[in-house]
């Protein structure tokens, strides 16, 4: 954990500098602020770098995170997808074929085509009760496309 | 006053009025516990409704709207540790590691009866002490809002207390990203990296979304082995008296927790995002136990809950009286009232009365129904969360997730903004950062902001501009109590050491 | 083969109808979404609101109202631009918010000259106010005052705004030396004056008709007076030539077809002349305007060239 702290520590820093390079174009009043904060955040980003080597933690047991990377990635490429259709293909169609996809990578056994079929009827239909409570009786505006 | 409350009980009790009252509360429930929507936009979205009704009546929905808004944001905190609104952050610190544990059912009842008993607070306290409270209200000015500020910075040390760097550095973090924007004072547009998106900053409901739901629903995806996300508590028999007994023993935290919720809803720019915090933070400082905070106990619910349902009424308290809104909904409250040509102020309370008197005993019989509403409603939807399989789950939170922050400004931006800071919540919380105080520099960040350069302007007509700061009686009574929040535990923990010694 | 170019002009003539018939649809036939660029509560909703049911009425179709806040009303105008020009989304516009931002910010997201405006139907003037029970109680009194101290504050709403711009266009004219301490929103102006934050509000008249009882407005920067406060002088009357106030109205995406913007314009005149809406503006301390559209885009052409001299004059220009 102290690797990854010192790291994220440095990368905090750097960061902090990126800011305060994007604060020379302000007036008095719209810089006085977040240069304090820009200040606050490189001393505290300093002082967790630091802290390691003082504090006699001890090689802490690693709870075991079992967290899957490779589904993760994989399930926010499909969700930044499924926001670029939305402007595309509409509210409906985008997320019903979005939400059909992820379940079906989230299924942890076979693969059947019936199974595909009926998760898509009952998103079809949530869709369609959401749409016309959101969209019709209490007129939200939701995403608009080709389709709907 | 004793005769236009006995008016306006007449008029409340009516089937019709009622049943108003109870499909305001479904209303408001679903609004609030659905992330993205918030108690503004779901009382905005219902105006139209009540151009149709008389103002009385159209009050009342609204009303009942907004108060179980407040309370519906609980539901989400605890079973996707998503705070549906802001003022429910704090709810998803214990709510959520109850649910984790099977207990789903028993942090929802808490929830509920915590919610009812603070709004009812603070409607006795807007129905009795309204015209001396809200000149509390006035007096306070941009100083006294900027120590309000660093009071709150003072909150990340309990909320981050295993490691309070890291706190610090995720409150600064949170200030910073607060600052993306056009700047408060001046017009400066900062931070935007040329997106003109950004000139209206990160709104805090997508952050919110971001930090806390997204990496939930990843970490969902991620465990392949688990099928249902929340453990099933056997069945508890009498789980509702039994939760109900166990709350009403915390008389303190319950009363000390809504005085508290109201008194910052009286506060113009203040609500429930606040308050909540704020009296987790005072729960926590008078506990005898403080680490066991965040495993998931009671105390925290209950500190969370009743206060921000208080916020409702405290935040109509200057509304009435002085034609300020406290709290955000209460600015759509307020046009509602202008549209119907009703002028807050001491007229309301003399040529209105029976409008106003009847609205607030409105908000009373909402809050009391309240309870078995959001009992049935909790229950049904905690056993949905059970009961439905992750990869039917996770995918719907995701959907709920787009639409929210889809809706709160109709911009397509604000999803991707929500999906990039939910990846970095993701990221955060692998290297163990708490969300808290990030999302909590976010909402200070303003408030501490435009406090600290209006002071500064204020301060120009002194002959040393930073005296502003100290120079106003109000002003150092904050300053106080953010020393003894930073201070106290340290004190405590040395004289308790000290008392130790002095036995031997 | 006979039979089948026989059936060829028919469709043709199908053809020819089903397009003219989309053409020539009626305007509006579906609902109109109206996009305020501010907070719901605030004064640009609360406008929109008491539009939307005549708005309703006129155009035979439902008036939604949705927000779209942030940067000050830019971010909301500038998606204006990009929005589909069909004349199904709308958009109130507000002066000079739509002048000075991009003059200040480099990139707001919008031009000015692209935004096309179609209606102007109100005008909220300045007002200078001081608390009720201030001792001041006239102009002379205050310029008095405010000669007696080396600064004096002065809240509003906004900067660069309306009341911003305008506190400084009157310290110009009257030779005063005023700190202009800006809040989000007369909403959060009006507590600091009530509260003894700020010595006097550069607000909007709208503030004065709803405080009567807190706030006293002691000149108000318009050509006359207004109907909620016939006792409030102008400042001209007094002889100080200042002007300053907000205009608020509605504008179509670039691109809108002309009909569709005649359609618009006629059912919003036809609304602002409506005696029910007429009575709800002015009592709450709108001035009620009647620009068209062409006299809209010449009220921004006068506007801007006064508002780039003002910026430069105070070294706010971003070009």
């Amino acid at each position: 954990m102290t690797k990854i702290d010192r790291i994220s520590a440095a990368a905090f820093i750097l960061i902090a500098l990126v800011f305060w390079s994007q604060t020379g174009h302000l007036q008095y009043n719209g810089y006085i602020f977040p240069r304090l904060i820009i200040i606050m955040f490189a001393i505290f980003s300093v002082i967790m770098f630091i802290q390691p080597s003082f504090t006699k933690e001890g090689k802490k047991e690693q709870t075991a995170i079992k967290d899957d990377l490779k589904y993760i990635t994989v399930v926010i490429a499909l969700v930044l997808l499924w926001i670029g259709l939305l402007d595309v293909l509409g509210f409906i169609v985008s997320s019903v074929v979005s939400l059909t996809i992820l379940t079906t990578i989230l299924e942890h056994h076979r693969l059947a085509l019936a199974r595909m079929t009926f998760t898509t009827a009952v998103y079809i239909l949530l869709l369609i009760v959401f749409w016309f409570i959101f969209h019709k009786l209490l007129l939200v505006p939701l995403p608009t496309g080709y389709f709907i | 006053m004793l005769d236009s409350i006995a008016i306006g009980l007449q008029h409340i009790f009516t089937i019709k009025v009622l049943l108003m009252i109870v499909a305001g509360l479904f209303g408001g429930l679903i609004t609030g516990a659905l992330p993205g929507l918030t108690a503004t936009m779901a009382v905005a979205l219902l105006v139209p409704f009540t151009f149709a009704m008389d103002p009385t009546e159209g009050l009342i929905v609204l009303g009942a709207i907004y108060m179980a808004c407040i309370y519906g944001g609980s539901f989400s905190a605890i079973l996707v540790n998503t705070p549906g609104t802001p003022s429910s952050i704090g709810t998803t610190f214990d709510g959520y590691p109850m649910a984790k544990k099977g207990e789903g059912e028993r942090a929802i009842l808490i929830a509920t009866f915590a919610s009812v008993y603070g709004g009812i607070i603070g409607v006795i306290f807007l129905l009795f002490l309204s015209p001396p409270l809200a000149s509390v209200a006035l007096k306070f000015g941009p100083p006294e809002y900027f120590w309000m500020a660093i009071f709150g910075v003072t909150i990340i040390a309990s909320l981050a207390s295993k490691n309070v760097i890291k706190g610090f550095v995720g409150g600064a973090i949170g200030f910073l990203i607060s600052t993306i924007g056009i700047a408060p004072i001046g017009g400066d547009v900062r931070f935007t990296a040329g997106f003109p998106e950004l000139q209206g900053g990160i709104e805090l409901i997508v952050a919110l979304i971001g930090f806390f739901c997204i990496p939930e629903a990843l970490t969902m995806v991620g465990q392949r082995d688990k099928k249902f996300h929340l453990a099933e508590a056997g069945k508890v028999r009498g789980i509702f008296f039994k939760t109900l007994k166990e709350v009403m023993k915390k008389q303190g935290n319950l009363f000390r927790s809504s005085v508290l919720g109201t008194f910052i809803g009286i506060l113009p720019g203040a609500g429930g995002n606040i308050a909540n915090l704020v009296a987790y933070n005072e729960a926590v400082r008078v506990s005898k136990k403080p680490e066991t905070f965040g495993t998931g106990i009671p105390d925290g619910i209950i500190a969370t809950e009743s206060s921000n349902n208080a916020v409702v009424g405290g935040g109509i308290i200057p509304l009435v009286t002085l034609g300020i809104p406290g709290a955000p909904p209460d600015a759509v409250l307020y046009g509602v009232l202008l549209l119907h040509g009703l002028r807050p102020g001491p007229e309301l309370f003399t040529t209105h009365s029976k409008v106003i008197y009847t609205f607030i005993l409105s908000l009373f019989v909402a809050t009391i129904l309240m309870l078995p509403v959001g009992v049935i409603c909790g229950r049904l939807l905690h056993r949905t969360v059970v009961r439905l399989p992750i990869r039917f789950l996770a995918p719907i939170i995701l959907f709920l997730t787009i639409i929210g922050s889809y809706s709160i400004r109709n911009n397509i931006m604000d999803v991707y903004i929500m999906l990039t800071l939910g990846v970095l919540g993701y990221i955060l919380k692998r290297l163990e950062f708490h969300p808290g105080p990030i999302v909590l520099g976010l909402i200070l960040g303003p408030i501490g902001e435009m406090g600290f350069v209006q002071a500064l302007l204020m301060g120009q007509m002194l002959p040393n501009k930073w005296m502003i700061f100290f120079n106003r009686p109000l002003s150092w009574v904050l300053i106080i109590m953010s020393l003894l929040s930073l201070f106290w535990p340290l004190v405590a923990k040395r004289l308790a050491k000290g008392w130790k010694i002095k036995e031997i | 083969m006979k039979r089948l170019s026989f059936l060829v002009p028919f469709f043709t003539i199908l053809v020819v109808i089903i397009f003219s018939t989309a053409v020539f649809a009626a305007y509006p036939d579906k609902p109109i979404t109206y996009v305020i660029c501010f907070n719901p509560g605030g004064e640009s909703d609360i406008t929109a609101r008491i539009q939307q049911q005549p708005l309703e009425k006129v155009l035979g179709v439902p008036v939604v109202i949705v927000y779209k806040k942030g940067g000050g009303g830019a971010v909301g105008w500038s998606e204006l631009m990009r929005t589909k020009p069909d004349g199904y989304t709308i958009y109130g516009t507000n002066l000079p918010h739509t002048i000075v931002q991009p003059m200040t910010r480099g990139k707001a997201g919008y031009e000015t000259k692209k935004i096309n405006n179609v209606y102007f139907f109100e005008f909220t003037p300045n007002i200078l106010a001081v608390k009720k029970d201030s001792p001041i109680k006239t102009l002379k009194d205050f310029i008095e005052y405010a000669k007696t101290r080396p600064k004096l504050s002065i809240g509003g709403s906004g900067q660069p705004s309306a009341n911003s711009l305008g506190a400084e266009r009157f310290a110009q004219v009257a030779n005063l030396k005023l700190t202009y301490i800006s809040f989000t929103g007369s909403g959060a102006a009006v507590p600091a004056l009530l509260g003894g934050h700020v010595e006097a509000l550069m607000t909007y008249t709208s503030m004065a008709a709803r405080y009567p009882d807190k706030m006293r407005a002691i000149a108000i920067a318009a050509e006359k007076r207004a109907k909620a406060l016939p006792d409030v002088p102008t400042f001209k009357e007094l002889g100080y030539d200042y002007t300053e106030g907000a205009y608020r109205g509605v504008a179509v995406p670039p691109g809108t077809p002309k009909k569709v913007r005649d359609v618009l314009e006629k059912a919003f005149e036809k609304v602002n002349y409506d005696p029910v809406v007429i009575k709800k503006m002015e009592d709450l301390g709108f001035i009620m305007e009647y620009y068209g559209e062409a006299k809209s885009k010449k009220l921004v052409e006068k506007l801007s060239v006064y508002y780039e001299q003002l910026l430069k004059d105070l070294g706010l220009l971003k070009k």
